[in-house]
């Protein structure tokens, strides 16, 4: 079975304003693979998909999307942004929103049309917010516009979803439900999937590739095998506990760790 | 009302005003949405340098004020992306800049003849024929450049990072949305003048803000309510010899006082 790459960086590393951002980053993303990329606050993760998305410039390495240079692969990438980064007021409706993924494929000085209505229509089904369409996007909760974002992204028709945090603001039982849309869409619409978060815990049990970040990668490889190695803890720079999620009962999974450092706590 | 419109600066002023009502109202909708009122202000106030110039030169007043504030519209859109500094700073040197060279030049230029408190204010009085002119060339140029832009500007107010993320040009689309920012002040300033027309960039977008669920409805009480306003405005001008620009403002800040008393939700 030969395995085709979505994304394929290479010692990548990005400066900003002299500050190291990211520091000779290699991995892969597999077609048709839920990856999640994983790693502390402030390790380089959005600017990561920033390189992928074409809206940062790496300092050196070689990144491919698609086989093609970021930026040149727009209509293949759906991206999803934090929500919690959006005015609450701003008077657009859900449909509205959805409606502004086919934009970059209508062009300058052309309104939707009726493809483009049935192509909303689809992607709001899709992720089951179609009873909220009218409904002005700022009134939603965190995990409808979560929804509603991923449905604007889907209706474009990627072959990969970026999302940033998706999960922000959103209550741990909606999580779970949220997760396993996103699987299914993975096997009905063979896209591939990468999700980025500071939440190890949630995550890990999900995924099938991991990646660890913190300027550099310190894992890579299938969900389990990472978990197990207990690198996730050197990327945090700290002790790491996490809490499981699985078919089974939640249970926590604790790395062991050198305690001779406690002195200094 | 019938004796009003029997002059024919009354009528000059009518017509101007109804089509400049109708772009400041479609831009104010952008700017309210995209949180540039300030721009809006920066802008406006920096025309005053572009009059200057012209009277010192002789030449057309409202053909150097779009000049100048096309360049200072450029300017301040090319700091925003690239000086170290936060953009309402820039945009607060920028203008005071243009304004103080405004007044220099003035001083400078001995016997100059322009009415300055029409300028800054507005006058019923001020609007010739050839104003009239620009003001319909800008319209249509105007008009069709939002029909061609709409989507674009709605996203770049919505969600400017995701629009970048989807190979949006939008350091280009901010340079033409300022642009067409500055077009839209010179041909208002013979109306709203210099200092008040900034508040017709804020005031009816922010009506039909408090009052809409969406965009749309938002635009149409925002035209509504800058057309309502520049009528009874210039009617006040004309009846108590007031500025009209004043007159403007005061009543579209009164709809406005009402829209947020009648709002549903407050801003």
């Amino acid at each position: 079975m030969s395995v085709i790459n979505v994304v394929e960086v290479e010692n990548l590393s990005v400066r900003i304003q002299g500050r190291v951002i990211l520091d000779q980053v290699t991995f892969s993303i597999q077609s048709e693979k839920f990856t999640g990329l994983i790693g502390p606050n402030g390790a380089g993760k959005t600017t990561l998909l920033r390189v992928l998305l074409g809206v940062v410039k790496p300092t050196s390495g070689n990144v491919r999307v698609f086989g093609h240079n970021p930026g040149q692969t727009h209509n293949l990438i759906g991206y999803v942004p934090q929500t919690s980064r959006f005015d609450t007021r701003f008077p657009v409706s859900v449909y509205d929103v959805v409606m502004m993924g086919l934009y970059g494929k209508l062009g300058l000085g052309r309104f939707p049309g009726k493809d483009d209505k049935r192509s909303v229509d689809e992607a709001l089904e899709l992720v089951g917010i179609q009873n909220l369409a009218a409904k002005r996007f700022g009134s939603l909760s965190g995990g409808e516009q979560q929804k509603t974002l991923i449905a604007r992204a889907l209706c474009a028709k990627p072959r990969l979803i970026m999302m940033d945090e998706p999960t922000t603001g959103v209550d741990a039982p909606s999580q779970d439900r949220f997760y396993e849309m996103l699987k299914g869409l993975i096997h009905s619409h063979n896209i591939s999937i990468l999700l980025v978060s500071h939440d190890v815990g949630v995550i890990a049990s999900l995924v099938d590739d991991l990646i660890c970040l913190n300027q550099k990668v310190f894992c890579h490889g299938p969900s389990p095998r990472v978990l197990q190695d207990g690198i996730i803890g050197q990327a945090y720079g700290c002790e790491t506990e996490l809490l499981m999620h699985s078919h089974e009962v939640p249970h926590r999974v604790v790395h062991h760790h050198d305690r001779t450092d406690n002195a200094d706590g | 009302m019938a004796e009003m419109l029997s002059h024919g600066f009354m009528v000059r002023a009518m017509c101007a005003g109804l089509l400049v009502a109708t772009l400041l109202a479609i831009m104010s909708v952008f700017i309210v949405l995209k949180k540039l009122s300030f721009i809006g202000v920066g802008i406006s106030h920096s025309a005053f340098g572009g009059v200057a110039i012209g009277a010192f030169l002789g030449v057309d007043l409202t053909a150097s004020a779009l000049v100048f504030s096309t360049g200072v519209a450029l300017l301040i859109g090319w700091l925003s992306r690239r000086a170290r500094v936060h953009e309402d700073i820039s945009i607060g040197i920028v203008f005071a800049t243009s304004m103080s060279l405004g007044v220099v030049i003035l001083g400078l230029s001995k016997g100059y003849n322009v009415d300055l408190f029409s300028y800054l204010f507005g006058s019923i009085l001020a609007v010739t024929n050839r104003d009239l002119l620009y003001a319909f060339i800008v319209f249509v140029v105007m008009i069709l450049t939002i029909r061609l832009l709409f989507k674009e500007l709605l996203v770049y107010c919505f969600d400017e990072e995701w629009a970048r993320a989807g190979g949006m040009n939008i350091d280009r689309l901010q340079d033409v949305f300022l642009v067409m920012i500055a077009v839209t002040v010179v041909i208002s300033i013979k109306l709203l003048g210099i200092v008040l027309v900034s508040a017709l960039l804020v005031i009816p977008g922010a009506i039909g803000l408090v009052l809409a669920q969406n965009y749309r409805v938002q635009l149409i009480i925002s035209i509504a309510s800058a057309i309502t306003s520049t009528v009874a405005g210039l009617s006040l001008s004309y009846w108590f010899d007031i500025a009209s620009g004043a007159a403007i403002v005061l009543f579209s800040a009164l709809l406005f006082i009402c829209a947020t008393t009648l709002s549903p939700r407050h801003l």
